[in-house]
């Protein structure tokens, strides 16, 4: 079966010709299923065929940084900040800038320099902390944007704003945007894995949602599918205890039988779906622990992906299910890594994080490189925002949360190695050039997929629904290939 | 514009004018042809939204698309040819043709354009918006009794198809006991209607379900999902809230059925009706459901005005049908709701003291004491989930009490008897409780005593014990913990001592003001025996001492209130010592006794311990929470208050909290729908009243075709939720406005509808699907067949429930917590001390865990997995459609979650206790319980294969029954093999 009647195989028949704004795949099974139907007024026809032209990149790795890494501390370098460690935030910076509810009452907003050495990295020369030694190693495969903003300035409006484009609930993640409108590569494992993992920065840290990776008003099939450390890696994947794998499949060809007697009687073809649903369930049972278990993987990938990689659910352990995801044809893998939301204790809490993400987020993209599935493998690095150039409490404690600019990379499939982008001001306050919306940056990674965001639309409530939302978003093609 | 509006209306009334067309042949219909065409390719630049229209050219108002222009006028009534519109459309010229390109829009199709061309052909005539005027009720098309039938008939006639026959008894007995009460008929009903000869049997059956609870839950649960019911608050830490006593009254209502419109009355101004009752004021939990937030960094009015936008979201949708939200950052694209409309509707839930910051682990206000209405008022409900978690605190989960558990079989391995402490050589005389000073409340002091060993130490063995907890370390090492004075230690130390010097160290810790230590070291060499009791050559040191000083004497060992500490270890049946504990059975431990092995258990370092710890306090927490609640008799729920003058209401510039702008908005409705009459300051009262008043065009259409999506799975209108421009046109508008009146005519009493429906002989007809009906009708939009909808998540659950006898059939009461994966730890602020409730799931016991499923406790940022995979929304938002997908993951539910596992067995059980003694007389009842029906000849002989293909099994590897079923009994493990496959059938996931 093609990726895209598989994609199609998991919407009931009767479902996708009820949906409107169908993808290139509904298109093909249409032509399949459909062709000599006449669908009604209300199902408009297609008005985009997925991709719309051709993709850099078939899959996407987003290694999500949950909480609000400190940009400053990380990512950009700002010298100037040595002369005016302690001094008060100058008004003509903060430009009246809203202020959360966590440090709006503080007296003094005291500027703290970064907290890591800089220094330049690879031949491309970029700025990276000694924070994240490793990462720094990988320099030349990146495009580091230093330039990305948000309005949401907490946790809860932020984390979905960048992972469903509204900061309010109810549009479909990014994730499942994708799975919507590409569909799986492997009918065996879902288009969209979510991985979640807690950092020793913060414990615990801000809760993330299953919003985070919904779908939102998409057919609920799109949802991202969580794989668990632990004997089960999807939930209810495992027979009972004392049914085996041929009592099993005796067991569905059996109930198969019976289906299909009642198949025969009404004449209904969503039963023979619902056959190949369960068919399609027994070869995942074997497929999602196959691809759970990293029992054949050598000594030295643990040595690449750092310590903390043979212990199931932590950062590093996930960066190898993504490689793993990867190499299967999982189109859109997401890691949630919370533990960044550093407001107490920065220097300590941080290095613990780096420490939890750095060798391994490098070594996924080492390893995607000598497998040769970088070239089309689109990997994106980044959290919600960034965080304030000024302490929180006393000097050099902490950081509040900080929107109006703050750092992300990305590498891989499409993408310009070794390029900084962006620019901000001498407090890391402001952008100066070129700013990213985070809409801007979900709009690049359609587009590497080749997608254009304008075009790929769902209709829910009367309108013509988008990734990126109403406000238009730009593609950012300062960072292509 | 409200004046034009009116006048449309009243010149519609007069005429009685039909909005629909029904010669659908014949020239194009506005509503049903044009508008669909314009709005989707036209109205974004050229409709009533005033800042992105184009040309100054408005097509959405005739006389403007008529009016004379530089280029001639759009539309030329009577000449296509003419008319700039189709000019446009029809260019090649990238500057000249519509819609342009920078409009991502698809071309029209060459089949819309000749509808454009014949529509304007036949003079453009213009509609108004179908759902905006008012419902007519025609006459049905001759032919039929049940109006129905009448008007699908006709429809089906115009496309050449027939009505299917009537379904099998059985399969119309079991539709309707799972369209009304969403549980499946029992035998006994389905023998009881078949024995049934009155003419009007089916009516009978109807009005009784209608007078069963279950048909007021069912009625609920697409109302929950509207209302977006939830028992969390939604964002950020998402603890829980109490509005359980809000859904009871939601149930109880459909229970007593209350007219719609006093319904929805209530739920949108019952606080405001004149000395409104209790019930009534708990009804606007409706309008509370909003989610809210207390994360640390919150802007108070940010989330206060999201809270407003919410409400005004699940009025419109709900009752009106209208997307109004679309208008909250502009003038509505599609539909004639303006910017300021939809503020001026906004007004009228901007008067509440409800604050921007939610609650912390409770429920925020305006809150109102309430009992729920259903059964004791929840309060039985509130005792079990304590009792349960109360045994949490014991066992907390299967991992910690797996870790006990081979913490346990460790100690016991490793732990001396205490009788081994060489008693002999105990003297109490000697022995003194130490400390350092008098103690003083709260505080950690050091004792040690430093003492040398003469020769190679051959046994050593330590007795101690502390008011109230002490660690005490040997050179260093660990030498043990006590955490309660009257469980002392004894620990075999032989290994922790050398010959020559050595150093004992307590660190000992006192509650309150109490203190003191004790203590006996006895250590074995060639020599003998030497032993060091806790007395003053111990050397203490108090928190911020500089230097130590001798310990200070509190008691002789003994004294009061101690008593002879070493009494317990001495006697076998004390239930003291962590050894003596353990040598209890698990079984018949107390849970005394349970208490103090935690206690031990929690000290031993095992890494579960803090787990547990966390546990406990959040248990404790999650306890202190709900036993408010017991306490006082009654819960309590989010309800509505109204302040006028709180606050002005102004217009929000692109919705946005902190940019409002212009004069003060007052409270008013839509200007396209009629006008609210009164005088001076409408409140939501009044607001309410226009809601429900006949004259509203919307609210009836709205909630009929609500009822029939319930029961046919797709409403008339398939977009519930969308009544405008965009939504779906009718599939039988006629149909749609005669049940609308209809139900306005018998005082908004919906039972009555909903009898007219079932009792159609559309709604009896068979399930069995043509190749003609596929080709003519592919989606059974006009229901040539009964439509074989999946059905809701909630149903196929009970369904599961009912059907193995499981089900606890209970009504109302606090959320339920059947067991589920702990996906809530995993993203939540689990560990966060204080404790939030609601962030780790702690599972329901027993018959609680098989509550219908209406009754699930709802965390919305991690609702039940099984209810999500079946297309249940999250209800962080109002929501009117579910999807009804088909996914290998729905599969995975039923063939392995353990409830359904679980379900599978006990239908296993019923086969045989209940099905007689002939395998074949056993499947058969089990198919009966199942679908309702007697399987078929074929049927039977699959399920014959499939009993003894298992029983072969199982027989041939009991090990593998008891895994199953977890007994030793093969029978069993075949049968509940057959309960499985029943419950896995389509025809179980699939109305009938």
């Amino acid at each position: 079966m093609n990726p895209l009647e598989s994609h199609n195989h998991a919407l009931s028949r009767r479902s996708f010709l009820g949906l409107t704004g169908l993808g290139l795949g509904a298109m093909a099974a249409k032509s399949l299923l459909a062709a000599d139907l006449k669908l009604p007024a209300s199902a408009a026809l297609p008005r985009q065929a997925n991709p719309h032209f051709a993709p850099t990149a078939k899959r996407v790795i987003y290694l999500f940084q949950s909480g609000g890494p400190s940009h400053i501390d990380l990512f950009d370098h700002k010298p100037y900040l040595e002369k005016v460690h302690g001094q008060d935030l100058p008004d003509s910076i903060r430009q009246g800038q809203r202020l959360t509810g966590m440090t709006s009452g503080q007296k003094n907003l005291p500027v703290c320099k970064s907290l890591g050495k800089f220094a330049q990295h690879g031949e491309s020369g970029q700025w990276i902390s000694d924070l994240l030694p490793y990462t720094s190693k990988v320099a030349d495969h990146m495009a580091v944007i230093r330039s990305m903003h948000t309005e949401a300035i907490n946790h809860d409006p932020g984390i979905t704003f960048i992972n469903t484009g509204s900061q309010f609930p109810g549009s479909p993640s990014m994730g499942s945007w994708v799975s919507y409108g590409l569909g799986s590569m492997n009918e065996n494992l879902p288009a969209y894995v979510v991985l979640v993992s807690q950092g020793t920065g913060k414990v615990p840290d801000q809760p993330i949602f299953s919003r985070l990776w919904g779908s939102g008003f998409l057919p609920s099939n799109h949802q991202g599918v969580q794989f668990r450390s632990g004997a089960d890696p999807v939930l209810f994947l495992n027979d009972p205890a004392g049914m085996s794998r041929s009592d099993r499949r005796a067991m569905l060809d059996e109930l198969a039988g019976l289906n299909q007697i009642r198949h025969d009687e009404l004449g209904d073809p969503e039963i023979l779906t619902r056959i190949s649903q369960y068919e399609m369930a027994f070869r995942m049972q074997v497929s999602a622990p196959e691809l759970a278990d990293l029992s054949d993987e050598p000594d030295w990938v643990f040595d690449l992906y750092g310590p903390e990689s043979r212990t199931p659910g932590s950062y590093a352990y996930n960066c190898i299910l993504a490689r793993r995801m990867a190499e299967r044809g999982v189109r859109f893998t997401q890691l949630f890594h919370r533990g960044w939301d550093q407001h107490l204790e920065l220097p300590k809490h941080l290095a613990n994080q780096c420490r939890d993400t750095d060798q391994a987020s490098a070594a996924l993209i080492t390893d995607l490189a000598q497998r040769g599935l970088l070239e089309d493998t689109l990997v994106i690095w980044g959290g919600e925002f960034g965080r304030t150039v000024y302490s929180q409490g006393a000097l050099g404690t902490g950081r509040d949360h900080h929107g109006r600019c703050f750092s992300s990379w990305v590498a891989g499939g499409g993408v310009k190695a070794g390029v900084s982008y962006g620019v901000t001001d001498d407090y890391s306050y402001n952008i100066l050039e070129n700013p990213v919306h985070i809409r801007d940056l979900n709009a690049t990674i359609l587009h590497c997929l080749g997608m254009n965001h304008e075009k790929f639309t769902f209709r829910f409530q009367g309108l013509n629904q988008k990734p990126t939302g109403v406000i238009p978003a730009k593609v950012v093609k300062g960072i292509l290939a | 514009m409200k004046k034009t509006n009116t006048a449309h209306f009243a010149a519609l009334t007069l005429a009685n004018l039909s909005i629909f067309s029904t010669a659908r042949a014949s020239a194009p219909s506005f509503n049903r042809d044009i508008r669909p065409i314009l709005s989707e390719n036209c109205f974004l630049c050229h409709g009533q939204d005033p800042e992105h229209r184009g040309g100054e050219l408005r097509l959405d108002i005739r006389e403007k698309a008529i009016a004379p222009r530089d280029d001639g006028p759009a539309i030329v009534p009577g000449k296509p040819e003419e008319s700039a519109m189709i000019i446009r459309i029809l260019s090649k010229d990238p500057d000249e043709k519509m819609p342009p390109d920078k409009a991502h829009l698809t071309p029209l199709k060459p089949a819309q354009i000749e509808t454009l061309k014949k529509w304007i052909a036949a003079g453009a005539v213009y509609q108004p918006h179908w759902s905006f005027a008012p419902p007519v009720k025609a006459t049905p098309p001759s032919g039929s009794p049940n109006p129905v039938d009448a008007f699908v008939r006709s429809r089906l006639a115009e496309v050449g198809l027939k009505p299917s026959p009537a379904a099998p008894i059985e399969t119309q007995i079991r539709r309707l006991h799972l369209d009304l009460t969403g549980l499946p008929p029992a035998p006994a009903e389905i023998d009881s209607y078949l024995a049934d000869t009155s003419p009007d049997r089916w009516e009978k059956r109807i009005k009784l379900l209608m007078e069963s609870p279950h048909f007021a839950e069912r009625m609920a649960m697409p109302w929950l999902d509207a209302a977006r019911y939830s028992d969390t608050h939604g964002f950020s830490i998402d603890d829980h809230r109490d509005m359980w006593a809000w859904r009871d009254w939601v149930i109880h209502a459909f229970q007593t059925n209350q007219p719609y419109d006093q319904f929805v009355r209530e739920q949108v101004a019952g606080d405001l009706i004149p000395n409104a009752t209790p019930d009534q004021i708990a009804a606007t939990g409706f309008l509370r459901n909003s989610m809210n937030t207390h994360e640390g960094g919150t802007i108070e009015e940010e989330y206060r005005i999201a809270q407003v936008i919410d409400k005004v979201d699940a009025v419109a949708t709900t009752m009106l049908g209208l997307t109004m939200k679309c208008a909250q950052c502009h003038d509505h694209k599609f539909d004639p709701i303006s910017h300021k409309d939809y503020f001026s509707f906004f007004a009228f839930f901007n008067s509440s003291t409800e604050p921007g910051k939610g609650a912390t682990n409770s429920s925020t206000n305006p809150v109102m004491e309430y009992a729920s209405p259903l059964g004791d008022g929840g309060m039985e409900g509130i005792r079990t989930r304590i009792a349960e978690l109360e045994f949490l605190k014991l066992h907390p989960s299967r991992e910690i009490v797996a870790a006990r558990e081979s913490w346990e079989t460790r100690m016991k391995s490793t732990a001396p008897s205490p009788a081994a402490f060489p008693w002999d050589q105990f003297d109490p005389a000697k022995t003194k409780w130490i400390w350092a000073g008098n103690p003083l409340p709260e505080q950690t002091v050091s004792l040690t005593k430093e003492f040398t060993v003469s020769g190679k130490v051959q046994e050593a063995w330590l007795f101690n014990t502390c008011d109230d907890s002490s660690t005490v370390t040997i050179n260093g090492k660990p030498a043990g913990e006590v955490s309660l004075w009257s469980a002392p230690a004894v620990k075999d130390v032989t290994t922790l001592l050398k010959e020559g010097a050595n150093l004992i160290e307590a660190s000992a810790a006192n509650a309150g003001g109490a203190g003191g230590f004790v203590g006996v070291l006895a250590v074995r060499t060639e020599a003998g025996w030497n032993v060091f009791p806790t007395d003053a050559t111990w050397q203490a040191k108090a928190p911020g001492a500089v230097s130590p000083t001798p310990a200070t004497i509190l008691a002789d060992f003994g004294a009061a209130p101690w008593g002879d500490v070493t009494a317990s270890l001495k006697s076998a049946d004390a239930g003291g010592t962590l050894t003596n504990l353990l040598a209890i059975p698990a079984a018949t431990r107390s849970n005394e006794q349970w208490v103090a092995i935690n206690a031990a258990f929690l000290k031993s370092g095992n890494e579960h311990a803090l787990w547990m710890e966390n546990m406990i306090k959040t248990l404790d927490v999650e306890i202190e929470v709900i036993h408010k609640d017991l306490k006082r008799g009654k819960t309590t729920v989010m309800v509505m208050d109204h302040k006028p003058g709180i606050r002005k209401t102004q217009i929000l510039e692109r919705g946005a909290y902190d940019q409002p702008k212009g004069d003060e908005i007052f409270p008013d409705t839509p200007s396209a729908l009629p006008k609210l009459n009164t005088n001076g300051t409408p409140t939501r009262l009044e607001l309410a009243n226009w809601i429900t008043d006949p004259i509203n065009p919307l609210t009836a259409r709205v909630q009929v075709n609500r009822l029939w999506q319930m029961v046919f799975g797709r409403g008339i209108v398939e977009t519930a939720g969308d009544f405008g421009n965009q939504g779906s046109w009718p599939s039988h508008p006629e149909l749609l406005d005669w049940l609308a009146v209809n139900l306005v005519e018998n005082g908004w009493d919906l039972r009555h509808v909903l009898e007219i429906i079932l009792t159609s002989e559309t709604y009896r007809q068979s399930s069995v699907t043509s190749p003609e009906q596929l080709e003519k009708d592919p989606r059974n939009e006009l229901l040539s067949r009964s439509p074989r909808t999946r059905l809701p998540a909630e149903l196929i659950r009970d369904q599961a429930l009912a059907v193995s006898g499981l089900l606890n059939a209970k009504l109302g009461g606090p959320g339920v917590h059947p067991p589920q994966p702990d996906l809530w730890s995993e993203i939540s602020h689990f560990g966060y001390i204080p404790p939030f409730t609601s962030q780790i799931f702690l599972p329901s016991r027993g018959e609680s865990s098989h509550r219908r499923s209406i009754y699930t406790f709802w965390k919305r940022t991690s609702p039940p997995p099984s209810m999500v995979l079946f297309d249940a929304p999250t209800r962080e938002t109002c929501s009117v459609v579910r999807g009804s997908t088909n996914t290998p993951l729905q599969a995975l539910v039923i063939l392995n979650e353990p409830q359904y596992v679980q379900a599978g067995i006990e239908l296993g059980r019923r086969m045989i206790a209940e099905g007689g003694q002939d395998p074949a007389a056993r499947t058969t009842y089990g198919f009966r319980l199942a679908t309702g029906r007697l399987p078929t000849a074929e049927e039977k002989s699959l399920l014959a294969a499939a009993l003894e293909r298992s029983r072969k099994r199982y027989e041939s590897d009991a090990s593998a029954a008891q895994l199953l079923v977890d007994e030793a009994n093969p029978e069993l493990a075949a049968y509940a093999t057959i309960g499985s496959i029943l419950l896995n059938l389509d025809e179980l996931i699939n109305r009938p």
